[in-house]
């Protein structure tokens, strides 16, 4: 299974890249692609993973399979014309593709098993359906006249979407929190639908922000001191996690790593043209890397720990503190 | 007044300019330039001065017809339609690009705006730059009209005057499109019902 999409520094899908690298072919070894929602740091390559992996079912939240959703990106895909446009040309080449092949998606909504494999199952515990009616209101403003200029889109937040994955496989359970902030997390601990048991792994979600942080996820769903990985993300002059953000997931386990690091330098170029960016008084505030990896490996068959491995730049938490 | 731009990413050919830094940056092989030719439109109807007279020169060959001896003969009543003018190149001025990038508006302060981008000229293929620019880079039009998520371009280069003078340029030129139609929100509608179809969703 293959959770969300990014493209490498190269423009080449990294989750491809890895399974080549492995030796694998997605074709046949790809049971499921997920997208646990369309920012565009979440589905960037997407299209290709589903061309390339054949029959491989596609699986998104249920909202955006609503004719109000499907509307708006097939009256804008056209006008999503450049190369930092907000991902409206890359779900409807998804869609296009799966019309094409007749495939249809699993819908992803709360309590839902979406995959069940020989020892192994995929549950979604949301988004509920509370988040999928402000979606569908949201998405009015998007094919409004003034929201039709070159602007990225969509100006609504869809983390309000996020896609949560149970993953159950054999003594193992793996909670990927995708980018679902803090409303949505109470929604999951009251649903009383979701799987039992707790996890080992938590995909730490949002970046390890606050505003995606509930403690009694920890506390009910959590083993204790778990493997926690996440996805540091940078915008400007702001970077998640904080420091305040690293302090606190650290003080709930020691085993957490961070898939890159946050801190750059600025690129450099030549000197006529770093004189010239200078003159105009802009601040190139840095280049984001290469993602890395972080891989973590248990046997199915026993109850043994995850043996982690880190690729580069990936690394530690404290290291990222530091 | 709309603006079309033509973009040829080539190394730059012929004589070096005169600028020392210039020179010595491309002496070491460490830049390929960009030729960005700016065609702006007329004011009035908007289309471009060549294509009008090329449009005219089509008007007249469409509006005469050849009789049974061979002789062209105007449809019009017997009017005769003159040839269109010679057309005479117009001076315009020229852009050569640096250093060009793709980006979006991510926040905007009190006297500048924080942005994303993407690096065109080193050929990335996803954004991964930030910066801090002033507001005073962009116009005042723009900058009414300049919200997170705009889209814009950003070339530094040098400007050649029809003079022949140059100056180093950098230049913020936001993206803008006609609003949405009403053809592509149905065209929208009908994608949606047939994928909702296919997908038993109906």
């Amino acid at each position: 299974m293959i959770v969300d999409s990014c493209l490498g520094t190269d423009g080449r899908t990294v989750a491809l890249q890895y399974l080549d690298g492995l030796g694998v072919n997605p074709a046949d070894a790809v049971k499921m692609l997920v997208a646990t929602h369309w920012h565009q740091d979440h589905i960037r390559g997407m299209s290709r993973l589903v061309e390339t992996c054949g029959s491989t079912r596609f699986c998104c939240a249920s909202a955006l399979g609503s004719r109000e959703f499907l509307s708006a990106v097939g009256g804008l895909a056209g006008r999503d014309f450049s190369e930092v446009g907000s991902g409206v040309r890359e779900i409807h080449s998804v869609f296009a593709s799966l019309g094409s092949t007749g495939s249809s998606p699993v819908w992803a909504g709360p309590g839902q098993r979406v995959f069940r494999g020989e020892s192994s199952e995929v549950w979604s515990l949301s988004p509920g359906h509370e988040k999928f009616q402000r979606f569908l209101r949201s998405i009015e403003g998007w094919v409004s006249p003034k929201a039709a200029s070159a602007k990225r889109k969509p100006s609504p937040d869809p983390n309000r979407l996020s896609v949560v994955l149970w993953i159950k496989c054999g003594h193992a359970n793996v909670l990927l929190g995708g980018d679902l902030e803090r409303s949505g997390w109470r929604a999951v601990l009251d649903d009383p639908t979701k799987p039992s048991g707790k996890a080992s792994v938590f995909k730490v979600p949002h970046h390890g922000s606050s505003g995606a942080d509930v403690p009694e996820v920890w506390e009910r769903m959590l083993d204790p001191e778990p493997v926690a990985v996440l996805a540091p993300w940078r915008k400007g002059g702001r970077m998640l996690p904080t420091s305040h953000d690293v302090q606190r997931i650290l003080s709930r386990t020691p085993h957490a790593y961070a898939s890159a690091k946050t801190s750059s330098s600025a690129r450099k170029r030549p000197g006529v043209v770093s004189r010239a960016v200078r003159s105009t008084g802009t601040k190139l505030t840095g280049v984001i890397g290469p993602p890395g990896i972080v891989r973590l490996r248990r046997s199915v068959a026993s109850d043994g720990p995850w043996t982690v491995r880190l690729f580069d730049p990936a690394c530690s938490l404290r290291e990222l503190a530091a | 007044m709309a603006l079309g731009v033509e973009l040829t990413a080539k190394p730059l050919e012929g004589s070096p300019t005169s600028d020392r830094d210039l020179s010595r940056e491309r002496a070491a092989g460490s830049i390929h330039e960009q030729e960005l030719r700016s065609i702006w439109a007329s004011v009035g109807d908007g289309s471009p001065t060549a294509d009008r007279f090329g449009l005219a020169a089509n008007a007249s060959d469409r509006r005469t017809h050849v009789d049974g001896q061979g002789n062209g003969v105007p449809r019009n009543g017997g009017v005769n339609i003159l040839p269109p003018p010679p057309v005479t190149p117009i001076p315009t001025s020229s852009l050569h690009a640096l250093q060009e990038w793709e980006g979006y508006v991510t926040r905007i302060g009190e006297d500048a705006f924080d942005v994303r981008l993407l690096d065109v000229t080193a050929g990335d293929a996803v954004e991964r730059e930030d910066a801090v620019i002033p507001l005073e880079e962009v116009s005042a039009e723009d900058r009414q009209r300049m919200e997170p998520g705009s889209i814009f371009r950003w070339v530094i280069g040098y400007q050649r005057s029809v003079g022949g003078t140059r100056q180093r340029v950098s230049q913020i030129v936001f993206l803008d499109l006609p609003s949405i139609t009403d053809r592509d929100l149905e065209q929208g509608r009908e994608w949606a019902d047939r994928l909702r179809a296919e997908w038993g969703l109906e």
